[in-house]
């Protein structure tokens, strides 16, 4: 009986941190629909978004910024970028925004992506499914150059 | 027993050891007498190219030995250091810097620069833990290995940034240094990394004081002392401390002075334990730490006028948690005046969105300081503001 009430417990205490867990990435999944939504509610039309921060970590960015300015993304998918915490526009422009289209990229000038629960260093590849986020990932394109949803 | 021929000496030695460090008796309080106060006076503009943007983490204004001024910076997307003429506000010289071979210093993202006179150029690179020495032509002539990264020993690692300048003083540069990582004692610790720019020797010196090994602090710009050299004393100051503390180069002797800041009431540490920081960490850790140390203002900087005999101690006055949490985390400033008696002469509040808090300099027109929102509608141009005190 004790060993069986023991076992009970467990499982309770399990699921109850799975369910924990779960709530943390879809309060950020809330949260980052709704600060795309403040940068154009459009976005959410995309099949991907990549977040490029303009901040972080360098070469992970760089890294980023030449895939999206390379001819190897996927025709398949609808993609849009979002550069946020940009500090400097006029270099931003010199240096990327030139070679962009600018149908394919906005710019978070309010910086809605800053806040504490959704910012990061490193790019994020945002996943996107009838007009709603479904996931958010960190993005490395030499590991992900499909952009293929990891959740699948 | 006979206690008679004890006592003298027991109470001298008391007196002495009541009194190692002399605290000046400078009445400071936090309100300040507001005799004289920094004042704007108008603005200046320097030309900026398509390669040059407006924030730098290494700007510099310096007074020269045939007593012209420059403004300088570098500019990390094209690794060079740009020179103006304060005088008319042109570009003097741009020294491009290889990133790689002989004369190779690396990206100078992190850079930082100073003019000792036109052919003496110093430039820091910090993840190379090495200085180099260019002259006018930006050929390199000397270079120092100041950090060797092998070393497991390395309690301080230089690295000057923003408002932590590395500075000459004699035949010596004064790096201000960042913890190799956080220690469970502060007392024996030096805080600046010194170099001997003629032998190359490296030393250490000006220890934490007291109130580091009390708590843990944060972030390890809390840890940063900058310094300020007025000819005769070095000044250091200590984000978390409301002294600063100074040395006389000829006696060596040692004494502090209270400067505090109206927009600081008190210091609340991250952790009260200092072993909070040695501790095993988590994933949550850092983002904690960097909610507190950009939620908590401290004392960013400090900077001699040798044109008025004031010093000038810089305080970020930082946003709340939730500003924090809701992305802000840029700090409005504030400037606390000086004199050499340290009695505070005014402190005056700058806003965060006109003001970069690490672009100011000192020059005989007064107090520069970078203007960024003037800058968002002209990018050709980068503005100083001047500001006088009257």
């Amino acid at each position: 009986m004790r060993y069986s009430n023991y076992n009970s417990s467990y499982i309770i205490i399990l699921i109850l941190l799975l369910v924990l867990s779960c709530n943390k990435t879809e309060d950020k999944l809330i949260l980052l629909n709704k600060q795309i939504r403040k940068i154009n509610p459009s976005l959410l039309t995309f099949d991907r978004i990549i977040i490029i921060p303009g901040e972080g970590c360098g070469g992970c960015i760089s890294s980023a910024t030449s895939y999206i300015i390379s001819e190897e993304i996927p025709q398949d998918l609808r993609i849009h970028t979002v550069f946020t915490n940009v500090g400097d526009y006029k270099l931003f422009r010199n240096q990327i925004g030139y070679q962009l289209n600018p149908e394919d990229y906005s710019l978070d000038s309010s910086n809605y992506l800053r806040l504490d629960k959704i910012s990061s260093i490193y790019p994020q590849l945002i996943i996107i499914e009838k007009g709603k986020i479904i996931g958010a990932i960190d993005f490395d394109p030499i590991a992900n150059p499909t952009l293929k949803n990891p959740l699948n | 027993m006979n206690l008679r021929k004890h006592i003298l000496p027991l109470f001298s030695l008391i007196l002495l050891s009541c009194s190692t460090i002399s605290e000046k008796n400078n009445n400071n309080e936090a309100n300040s007498q507001n005799s004289k106060a920094l004042t704007s006076t108008g603005n200046i503009e320097f030309p900026l190219d398509s390669l040059t943007g407006f924030k730098s983490l290494s700007f510099s204004i310096d007074h020269l030995n045939d007593s012209s001024e420059t403004v300088s910076f570098i500019n990390r997307q094209t690794n060079s250091l740009y020179v103006y003429s304060l005088a008319n506000k042109q570009v003097e010289k741009i020294h491009k810097f290889d990133m790689q071979g002989p004369k190779g210093v690396g990206a100078l993202a992190a850079g930082s620069h100073l003019i000792h006179n036109r052919d003496s150029i110093f430039i820091y690179n910090p993840n190379l833990g090495t200085l180099f020495l260019f002259n006018g032509d930006t050929q390199l002539t000397n270079k120092f290995k100041i950090v060797d990264f092998n070393n497991s020993n390395l309690q301080i690692i230089p690295e000057p940034i923003g408002l932590a300048k590395f500075q000459i003083v004699g035949k010596e540069i004064f790096f201000p240094s960042t913890l190799a990582q956080p220690l469970n004692d502060y007392s024996n610790t030096p805080s600046q990394t010194i170099v001997n720019i003629v032998t190359g020797a490296i030393r250490y010196d000006f220890v934490f004081p007291k109130i580091y090994s009390e708590a843990y602090w944060g972030g390890s710009f809390k840890y940063f002392s900058t310094l300020a050299f007025d000819g005769q004393n070095i000044l250091i100051n200590f984000p978390i401390d409301e002294n600063i503390h100074i040395r006389n180069i000829e006696n060596q002797t040692n004494s502090k002075a209270k400067i505090p800041s109206n927009q600081i009431s008190a210091f609340e540490p991250m952790d009260e334990d200092i072993k909070f920081g040695t501790k095993p960490r988590d994933d949550s850790f850092y983002q904690k730490q960097d909610l507190y140390s950009f939620s908590n203002s401290d004392f960013a900087g400090l900077l001699y006028d040798q044109f008025r005999n004031v010093y000038y101690r810089i305080v970020y006055a930082r946003p709340t948690l939730e500003e924090v949490k809701g992305g802000d985390w840029i700090p409005d400033i504030s400037i606390i005046t000086f004199n050499q008696q340290f009695q505070i002469l005014s402190e005056i509040l700058l806003e965060k969105e006109k003001y970069d808090p690490s672009m100011i300099g000192v020059s005989k027109d007064g107090l520069l300081i970078a203007r960024k929102d003037l800058y968002s509608n002209d990018e050709n141009n980068l503005t100083l503001e001047i500001f006088k005190l009257q």
